[in-house]
């Protein structure tokens, strides 16, 4: 009973054990009618050397990458690629410009090209490499892939701090924030944070009220049309 | 001035989506169609996810349709007898085509059956439009007795359930407005539109009715269609965002007042001529889409 008593005051509290520790400044992102985006300070201590890398990644969906072809005069989508398991944001932050090796970066996700993506189908391997371009490209171009950034200050006595920026069109969902102490091309230590962005009270009232009552839902929605539709009518109607 | 909208998932620039709602109403207002054709490609070109630009624009067109009849109404021009014949058929094509939806939905071909759904329809309806406002624009100019044929009879009309139909002044089997409505129904669902611009067409030139009952029995007649399908739509799909239709709704309704005062300005044929344009535009943009090479082959999609 204290042991899973202990466990649960460690996973509750601000992970802290080992050379490296890290919080938030918040760990709620609401997203609200007016959400501009929003930004949450990392920051934390290292004892002893190291570089710090960060990396920010959003929840995880199946993304359905498609090539359209031309069949019969028209550009039709035909191919499919399935890529489970993607993160739906991802950014990364460095201190300085590191050389990681490889090994590294692939088994820690470190960086854009190291995502690891499985895919699930028969395609061979260069034609899904294309795909997953596409995907990186498309994900970049709506700047939820972000490129590298080295926005990490160290104030002096290991402290350091960095600002993450949330952008505007953010899924909804958890981010998983992983903070790596690294040196001499290895993990020294790696802290796990994570964050919520979640619509706001009124938002997500909306959205449960149209998935678990969506009759009502719709009743609304029509009474709201019939209402307008007849204002409408009856303050304009006379002026003809 | 950004607004998120909680069921489409992103955020649009407010006086935008007032504007464009705004101009659509202006369209429906003067030519009494739903304007859903133009409203529908519109959202998606902003950045509404397709499927929920097809559902929150039915919620819309309940809206116009409302306003619309009780406009006609006082004029005594809606035939409300036809209109109830056609809603039988409709309510057959609307659940039908939200099924329809649903299954293309899955098979992530909606788009593109979409598209070319549009591009028949309004190419075919509008090319229709421009021949016979121009025709009509001839013979008034060349000051001709027009000595019109009253429509044909096909073996349609004499199909059971004959029945009269006043206000119209027809008398033809309740099947056929019954099939037609099944028609306008399954478009309502698929494509996101009243079906006015289909309907109109043909209850002037196939079922004969005086025009000037067209518009008022045939926006009765979306009523319905396009509740029914907001509902279905809601239930099955949960795509319909209540916050971007109120947008629309008031948007359109504002524009649409405005229209129907700028109507007074223009001859019958200059107004469908110009309808007839706005429309062909729209069929031709969607063609050059599908034909053109795009820009990116790939395309990404979030399973959901």
């Amino acid at each position: 009973m204290k042991l899973v008593l202990f466990i649960l005051f460690l996973s509750i509290a601000p992970v802290r054990a080992g050379p490296l520790s890290v919080d938030l400044s918040s760990q709620l992102v609401s997203v609200t009618t007016d959400f501009k985006g929003d930004k949450i300070v990392l920051f934390g201590a290292k004892t002893g050397t190291g570089d710090i890398v960060v990396t920010i990644r959003g929840p995880e969906e199946n993304i359905i990458v498609k090539r359209k072809v031309r069949t019969a005069g028209f550009w039709i989508d035909r191919e499919t690629a399935i890529f489970p398991k993607m993160p739906s944001y991802y950014s990364m932050v460095t201190s300085a410009s590191l050389k990681l090796p490889k090994s590294l970066r692939q088994k820690h996700h470190l960086g854009i090209d190291s995502l690891n993506p499985v895919m699930k189908d028969s395609l061979p391997m260069a034609e899904k490499y294309l795909f997953l371009k596409a995907l990186i490209r498309h994900k970049q171009h709506q700047k939820l892939y972000r490129p590298k950034t080295k926005n990490i200050s160290y104030l002096g006595n290991g402290l350091f701090k960095s600002m993450i920026k949330i952008p505007r069109n953010a899924p909804i969902g958890t981010y998983q924030i992983d903070v790596f102490l690294i040196q001499n091309a290895q993990v020294k230590d790696q802290k796990t944070l994570s964050l919520f962005v979640k619509k706001s009270g009124f938002n997500q009232k909306i959205s449960d009220f149209a998935r678990h009552y969506a009759a009502l839902y719709a009743m609304l929605a029509l009474m709201i049309a019939a209402f307008f539709g007849w204002a409408a009518n009856a303050l304009f109607a006379n002026k003809h | 001035m950004n607004i998120y909208l909680p069921i489409a998932e992103v955020s649009v620039y407010l006086p935008m989506l007032l504007a464009i709602s705004g101009g659509v109403g202006l369209l429906s207002g003067m030519f009494g169609v739903g304007g859903g054709f133009l409203m529908t490609p519109l959202l998606i070109f902003v950045g509404i996810p397709p499927s929920i630009a097809v559902a929150t624009q039915s919620n819309q067109l309940v809206a116009t349709g409302i306003s619309g009849v009780l406009a006609h109404r006082k004029q005594k021009h809606v035939d409300f007898k036809l209109g109830t014949a056609m809603l039988s058929g409709s309510v057959v094509g609307t659940v039908f085509g939200v099924y329809v939806f649903t299954v293309l939905k899955n098979m992530g071909q909606l788009d593109l059956v979409v598209s070319l759904l549009y591009v028949t329809l309004l190419s075919s309806v509008g090319t229709l439009m421009f021949v016979e406002s121009i025709r009509t624009w001839w013979r008034s100019s060349k000051k001709q007795l027009v000595r019109r044929k009253l429509h044909p009879h096909s073996f349609l009309h004499g199909l059971p359930f004959r029945l009269k139909f006043p206000v119209s002044g027809l008398y033809m089997s309740a099947l056929l407005p019954a099939m037609i409505g099944v028609l306008a129904g399954f478009l309502v669902a698929v494509m996101g539109v009243g079906g006015g611009f289909l309907l109109v067409p043909i209850m002037i030139y196939f079922l004969g009715m005086p025009t000037s009952l067209v518009a008022g029995t045939s926006l009765f007649q979306v009523i319905f269609t396009t509740a029914l399908a907001t509902f279905l739509q809601a239930v099955t799909n949960h795509n319909v965002d209540i916050i971007l239709a109120a947008i629309l709704i008031i948007g359109g309704a504002i524009g649409a007042q405005f229209g129907s005062r700028l109507i007074g300005f223009l001859k019958g044929e200059q107004a469908r001529g110009l309808l007839a344009i706005i429309v062909l535009s729209v069929a031709l943009k969607l063609l050059y889409d599908l034909i053109l090479p795009p820009e990116d082959l790939y395309s990404m999609l979030v399973q959901k």
